[in-house]
């Protein structure tokens, strides 16, 4: 599971922009817009078990872009999405090994982080991350 | 506000639209009821949570498309802080984490199958 995240953020991140996994770590000032790539059931990526080469697996994950404007969240949410969903709902990642397939599920929310200062704007849209294991004829 | 996956139901709810008066007079009714009962499970998570329940007042729900969509979630307009409150409650805030109330996909998930119920009713009593 591990693999598909880094792989999702290091796509992520050929925007120019950095991509955080879980959370902005401790004592990290973070940059004026980036992505957080978050697991929809809450918990942390690091705490995910590893997976076996046989199995097969769904994951629902949050993209959060956090910017300091809502144009500059909407406009850097919408740049992922097209990079990672380019046919519109599904897109497919590179992970050795496995078939990588990320589908859009929905928008989910644009609001306000006030907790900070400056005050941070969030856009997120909600995905469906599968893995299976790839096939042996495709991979050679 | 937030949205929950509520194609199937609306779905079927479009498909009814179609159908005679008497079956699209009745719709609206079953969207409104759908909607009261998803609205008072997400009110009630809210209010559960001890650092987030003055957000609970936040939410509500509008009546679209002809009484045949229900929106409901935090109203989250400028200036409206408990909206966006809520919606942190629900999703976490710019650093990650922090997102410790029931997703609204719970509520709906909870009331869906009254709501196919009612609407199938409604179909049962016209054929």
């Amino acid at each position: 599971m591990r693999d598909e995240l880094d792989a999702l953020k290091a796509r992520a991140e050929t925007l120019g922009r950095e991509a955080f996994l879980g959370s902005v770590p401790q004592r990290t000032t973070p940059p004026a817009a980036y992505y957080l790539i978050e697991l929809a059931n809450g918990a942390r990526p690091d705490d995910l078990p590893l997976s076996e080469a046989t199995s097969a697996w769904d994951l629902a994950l949050r993209i959060k872009s956090v910017g300091l404007t809502f144009e500059q969240a909407l406009t850097f949410l919408a740049d992922a999405r097209d990079l990672l969903v380019p046919l519109g709902r599904v897109g497919q990642l590179a992970v050795a090994g496995r078939g990588v397939t990320l589908l859009f599920v929905r928008h989910e929310a644009d609001y306000v982080d006030r907790d900070v200062s400056p005050h941070k704007h969030i856009s997120l849209d909600t995905f469906t991350l599968s893995s299976v294991p790839a096939d042996p004829d495709e991979e050679s | 506000m937030a949205s929950v996956d509520d194609r199937e139901i609306r779905a079927f709810a479009r498909d009814l639209r179609g159908a005679s008066q008497r079956v699209v007079d009745q719709v609206p009714g079953v969207i409104k009821k759908g909607a009261v009962e998803v609205k008072k499970q997400m009110v009630e998570e809210m209010g559960g949570s001890r650092s987030f329940k003055g957000a609970a007042r936040s939410i509500s729900f509008d009546i679209l498309d002809g009484g045949f969509t229900a929106e409901i979630g935090p109203v989250s307009e400028p200036g409206e802080v408990p909206g966006d409150l809520a919606v942190i409650a629900y999703f976490g805030g710019s650093s990650g984490g922090g997102g410790t109330v029931p997703d609204p996909v719970g509520a709906l998930n909870a009331d869906a199958p009254r709501m196919e119920k009612a609407l199938a009713d409604i179909l049962g009593g016209v054929l």
